[in-house]
C-alpha cells in the first residue's frame, strides 16, 4: 500500500489533522465575508461585552468583536506562517542543497553559520529582529524566516549526502547534466516527502511564533486582529471578561493540535518503517 | 475465631508493627509537609501594600522612580512636601517665609528626632543640602540646586537658604529627605542605601530583596505614632495578581495600580473599597511642530477638534479622569481656564480647508493628511491610539499607529524622530515644568543630551519672556503670569491635552481613613489606622 494511500484512508490524526487545515484556510480566505461586523470597527459603549446576540463570542477591548477578530486572526496566522515557511523553504532548501551537493568548505561554511543560528533561542532573535524594524506583518515573516530556514539547509543537506552517489545520480552526471541540473531534476525531488513533513511541522511551529510576538506586542501593528495579540489583550481582563483570551486562545490551540497531527500523519507515511508489505 | 488461611498468610507476610507504625509516621508526616506546601502562605502582620515595581532606592537623593520617591518620603520626608493643589505646605518645617527675594527662611518643628533617636536640627538641614549640592556625593539630583548659593544655620531650629538669584521654582526643591549630618557625606552613602535612617512616621526594618521592605512605626514622629503594627511591601508585577491578592485578602492596599476595567469586580469585593481623588497626571499628543504640515497651528487645532475626549473619558477610564485644557489640573493653584478647542469636526473641516488641506474626494475616501503617531507597547496606550485613530479617520486625518518598545519609543520623542506621539507626565506640581516643557531653550538636542523637555520644538519668544520672568516672580505675579502662558498655549497648541489621569487606591477593610494623595503619594499612611477584622470577615488563612 503508498504512503498515500495509507494517510488518507487509516489515519484519525490525519483525517482530523486535515479537517483543520482546510477549517483555517478556508475561514483565513473568507473571514471578509464571514466575519459579522469590520475588524477596525471600534464600539466604546459595548468594550468588553459578554457573548450575546449582537456578539457571539462577545467584545473586547475598544468594543471590538471577538468573533470578527477571532476569524481575521486566522488570516493574519495564515499569511504570517504560509510566507514564514515558504522564504524559509526556499533559503534552506537552496543552502542546503549547495551545501551537500558542493562539499568542502562550502559545506563546512553554511554549517557553522547554521550551527551558530541554532544556538541562539529563535523566539529571542525574532523578538531582537522586530524589536529593532517595529511591528508589522513583512517584519514578522522577516523575523521568523530568519532562523526558520536552518531546519531546512539541514534536512536537504542530509538528504542530498544521502542521494548524490545513487546510480541515476551518476548516471545524469555521466550524460553531462551540471550540478544544478542534477540538484533541481533528480535530489531535491526525491528529497521532497522529508522537506514535506518538515514545512508541516514548521507551520504550526509559525503560527504559534507569530502569536507569541503578537502577544508581547511586537508581532503585528495594533489594531490588527491576530490571535496572538487578542490573548495578550485578554489576559489583562481576564477577572471580568475571561471570553477576550479564550477564544482566540481555542483557535490557536486547536489549529496547531490539527497541523502538528497532520505532520506526523504525514511523516508516518513517508516512513518505509511504517510501510505494510 | 479461626482465621481464615488466606488472610492469615497474608498477615504474617505483614511487616511486623513497629515497622507499620513507623510507616504512618512517615505517612503522616508527608502528608503534613504536602498540606504546609500547598495551604497558602499566611500574610505577615499588619499592613500589605502591593507595588508594581521595586524602588531603585530608598535614599532620596538618588531615588528616581516614582516608587523610591514615596518610600523614601515615608521613612526620610523633607522640609516641606505638597498638597492636593501642588502648593508646598510644611512637613518638618514648621513655617518658611521669604526674608528677600533671594532668602528663604525655614523655622524647624520642635522636638524633632532622627529614627536612631538623634535631634534633627538646623545643622542636619544645612549638612543634607551641601552635600546634595557636592560633586563627590554624585547625586543625580544636584543640578537642581544649582541656583542655591548656600545655607545658613541661624539657630538650632532655623535656617536660612540664600540664592544667586530669585527663583522661585527652588521652593519645590526644598522637600528633597533630610538625613543625620553624619550620614549625609558621601562616607554616608552605604550606611543609607541598606539601613536608611531619617525622622520620618515609619523606620526602616528589613529589605532581604528588591521585592520584600518591611517599615515599622515610629514612636518619634511628629505627627503621632503611626496607628499601623508595621507597612510590608511587596512587589507584584502582574496586574491580574495584583487583583487577586487584593481578593483573597493578602494585599491591603494598592496606589494607582489598578487599571479602570477591573475595577467595577473590586467594587464588588465586601472586604476592599475603591477611593478616587482627582490626579495631577496629565496625558496628551505630543506634536513635532519642526516641519510639515504639524508645523501650521491650524492642522494642530484642527487635530485637536477631532479628538472626542469624553467617551474615552467616560468608557475607557470609567470617568476616572478629567477632560485637561492644560498641563496643569484644575485643582492646580496656578491653574488657569482657557478655551480649549473642543470636540467640533465642522471646525476641523474648516481649518483644514483653510490650511490648504481640502477633502480630495468626500467623506470616507482618501484623507487629506497621514500621519505616524508613535506610541509604547503598553497595553492601555495601544488601545487610546486605537480610539484616537478612528476619531481622526472620521475628520479626514489617516493616522499610522506605531507601537514600539518603550526605549526605542522614548528615544525617537527625545531625538524628534515623530509626527505625533502619545505620553503621560506622571505628576505636575511645580508649574515651572512649563518652562521645561515649551520654553524654546529646552528643545532636545546634543547641547543637552537630548534631555529637554520641549519635544515638539516649540519656538515662541513671547511665551519663554513669561515663562523665564515667572521664575523670578513672587507668588501672586506668578499665577498671573502663568495664566497668560496657558492662555498662549492653548492658542499656539504644542501638545493636545487629552486628560489628567484621577488617583485610585484599592484599600482593604483592614486599613481606615486613607486619604489618598492627588499625587499617588504613600505618606497618608501615616494618619491611616489598621482595624482587626472581625469574625468571619478575617483574612485567608
Amino acid at each position: 500500500m503508498s504512503g498515500a494511500r495509507r494517510f488518507r484512508l487509516q489515519s484519525w490524526g490525519a483525517r482530523f489533522g486535515l479537517a483543520v487545515a482546510f477549517l483555517w484556510v478556508f475561514t483565513a480566505l473568507f473571514a471578509p465575508w464571514l466575519s459579522p461586523h469590520a475588524p477596525d470597527a471600534i464600539d466604546l459603549t459595548h468594550e468588553l461585552a459578554r457573548p450575546g446576540p449582537g456578539h457571539l463570542l462577545g467584545t473586547g477591548e475598544n468594543g471590538i468583536d471577538v468573533l470578527t477578530h477571532v476569524l481575521h486572526g486566522a488570516r493574519v496566522s495564515l499569511e504570517v506562517s504560509f510566507f514564514a515557511v515558504l522564504l524559509s523553504g526556499v533559503l534552506g532548501i537552496t543552502l542546503g542543497g549547495i551545501a551537500g551537493y558542493a562539499g568542502g568548505l562550502v559545506d563546512e561554511g553554511l554549517m557553522r553559520l547554521v550551527d551558530v543560528l541554532l544556538a541562539f533561542p529563535g523566539i529571542l532573535l525574532a523578538l531582537f529582529i522586530t524589536s529593532v524594524l517595529g511591528p508589522s506583518l513583512t517584519n514578522v515573516v522577516f523575523a521568523l524566516s530568519f532562523t526558520g530556514w536552518t531546519g531546512y539547509a539541514r534536512l536537504t543537506r542530509g538528504q542530498v549526502l544521502t542521494l548524490r552517489e545513487r546510480d541515476y545520480v551518476q548516471a545524469a552526471r555521466a550524460l553531462g547534466s551540471g550540478p544544478g541540473r542534477i540538484l533541481v531534476r533528480h535530489l531535491l525531488p526525491n528529497a521532497a516527502g522529508p522537506l514535506l513533513v518538515q514545512a508541516t511541522f514548521a507551520l504550526p511551529g509559525a503560527i504559534v511564533a507569530e502569536a507569541s510576538l503578537s502577544f508581547l506586542g511586537l508581532g503585528v501593528p495594533p489594531g490588527t486582529p491576530s490571535w496572538g495579540a487578542l490573548v495578550d489583550q485578554g489576559t489583562q481582563y481576564l477577572l471580568v471578561a475571561p471570553h477576550v483570551a479564550l477564544f482566540p486562545g481555542i483557535a490557536l490551540a486547536v489549529t496547531v493540535l490539527g497541523f502538528n497531527l497532520l505532520g506526523d500523519a504525514l511523516r508516518d507515511a513517508m516512513d518505509p518503517r511504517h510501510q505494510g508489505p | 475465631m479461626d482465621v481464615p488461611p488466606d488472610i492469615r498468610s497474608v498477615t504474617e507476610a505483614m511487616p511486623p508493627l513497629p515497622f507499620r507504625a513507623a510507616v504512618r509516621v512517615v505517612s503522616a508526616t508527608l502528608a503534613l509537609l504536602l498540606y504546609a506546601g500547598c495551604r497558602e502562605k499566611a500574610p505577615p502582620a499588619g499592613i500589605t501594600v502591593l507595588l508594581e515595581a521595586p524602588p531603585d532606592s530608598l535614599d532620596d537623593r538618588f531615588a528616581l522612580t516614582a516608587h523610591g520617591q514615596r518610600l523614601a518620603q515615608l521613612i526620610s520626608p523633607g522640609l516641606l512636601t505638597f498638597d492636593d493643589a501642588s502648593s508646598p505646605v510644611p512637613q518638618l518645617a514648621e513655617s518658611f517665609r521669604d526674608i528677600s527675594p533671594t532668602v528663604v527662611e525655614f523655622v524647624l518643628r520642635p522636638g524633632l528626632t532622627f529614627h536612631d533617636g538623634t535631634a534633627l536640627t538646623a545643622e542636619d538641614v544645612k549638612a543634607t543640602y551641601d552635600s546634595l549640592r557636592d560633586p563627590a556625593l554624585g547625586s543625580p539630583k544636584r543640578e537642581r540646586y544649582e541656583p542655591l548659593e548656600r545655607v545658613e544655620v541661624v539657630d538650632a531650629r532655623t535656617v536660612r537658604f540664600h540664592l544667586k538669584r530669585p527663583y522661585a521654582p527652588l521652593l519645590a526643591e526644598l522637600s528633597a529627605a533630610i538625613l543625620p549630618s553624619e550620614r549625609a557625606g558621601p562616607q554616608g552613602i552605604e550606611a543609607q542605601a541598606t539601613h536608611p535612617v531619617g525622622a520620618g512616621p515609619f523606620r526602616f526594618e528589613s529589605w532581604p530583596d528588591e521585592e520584600h521592605l518591611t517599615l515599622t512605626p515610629f514612636p518619634g514622629w511628629h505627627g503621632g505614632t503611626p496607628a499601623l503594627s508595621r507597612l510590608t511591601f511587596r512587589v507584584v508585577r502582574d496586574e491580574t495578581t495584583r487583583v487577586l491578592e487584593l481578593l483573597k485578602g493578602r494585599a491591603d492596599l494598592v496606589v494607582n495600580g489598578v487599571s479602570p476595567a477591573v475595577l467595577p469586580a473590586l467594587r464588588e469585593a465586601p472586604r476592599l473599597r475603591v477611593v478616587t481623588k482627582p490626579g495631577t497626571g496629565f496625558t496628551y499628543v505630543g506634536i513635532n511642530l519642526r516641519e510639515g504640515p504639524l508645523a501650521d497651528v491650524r492642522v494642530r487645532q484642527a487635530l485637536c477638534h477631532l479628538i472626542d475626549v469624553g467617551p474615552l473619558v467616560e468608557h475607557k477610564l470609567h470617568g476616572l479622569a478629567e477632560p485637561a485644557s492644560s498641563m496643569l489640573p484644575r485643582e492646580h493653584w496656578a491653574f488657569t481656564a482657557t478655551p480649549a478647542c473642543g470636540y467640533s469636526p465642522e471646525e476641523a473641516a474648516r481649518l483644514l480647508d483653510a490650511a490648504g488641506y481640502p477633502d480630495p474626494d468626500g467623506p470616507g475616501g482618501k484623507p487629506r493628511l497621514t500621519f505616524t503617531f508613535k506610541t509604547s507597547t503598553d497595553r492601555f496606550r495601544r488601545a487610546v491610539a486605537l480610539v484616537l485613530k478612528e476619531q481622526l479617520a472620521r475628520g479626514g486625518v489617516a493616522i499610522e499607529v506605531r507601537a514600539l518598545e518603550f526605549g526605542t519609543f522614548f528615544d525617537d520623542v527625545r531625538r524628534g524622530r515623530f509626527e505625533l506621539f502619545t505620553l503621560k507626565w506622571a505628576a505636575v506640581m511645580e508649574p515651572d515644568l512649563l518652562r521645561g516643557a515649551f520654553h524654546s531653550g529646552n528643545i532636545p538636542g546634543p547641547e543637552n543630551h537630548f534631555g529637554g523637555f520641549n519635544r515638539g520644538a516649540l519656538k515662541d519668544a513671547a511665551l519663554d519672556r513669561v515663562l523665564d520672568a515667572a521664575t523670578q516672580a513672587p507668588r501672586e505675579q506668578r499665577r498671573a503670569l502663568y495664566a497668560q502662558a496657558q492662555q498662549e498655549l492653548d492658542a499656539v497648541l504644542p501638545v493636545i491635552p487629552l486628560w489628567h489621569e484621577a488617583s485610585v487606591v484599592v484599600v482593604s477593610s483592614r486599613l481606615a481613613d486613607f486619604e489618598p494623595s492627588a499625587h499617588g503619594l504613600l505618606t497618608p499612611l501615616a494618619r491611616a489606622r489598621e482595624v482587626m477584622p472581625a469574625a468571619g470577615l478575617g483574612r485567608a488563612p
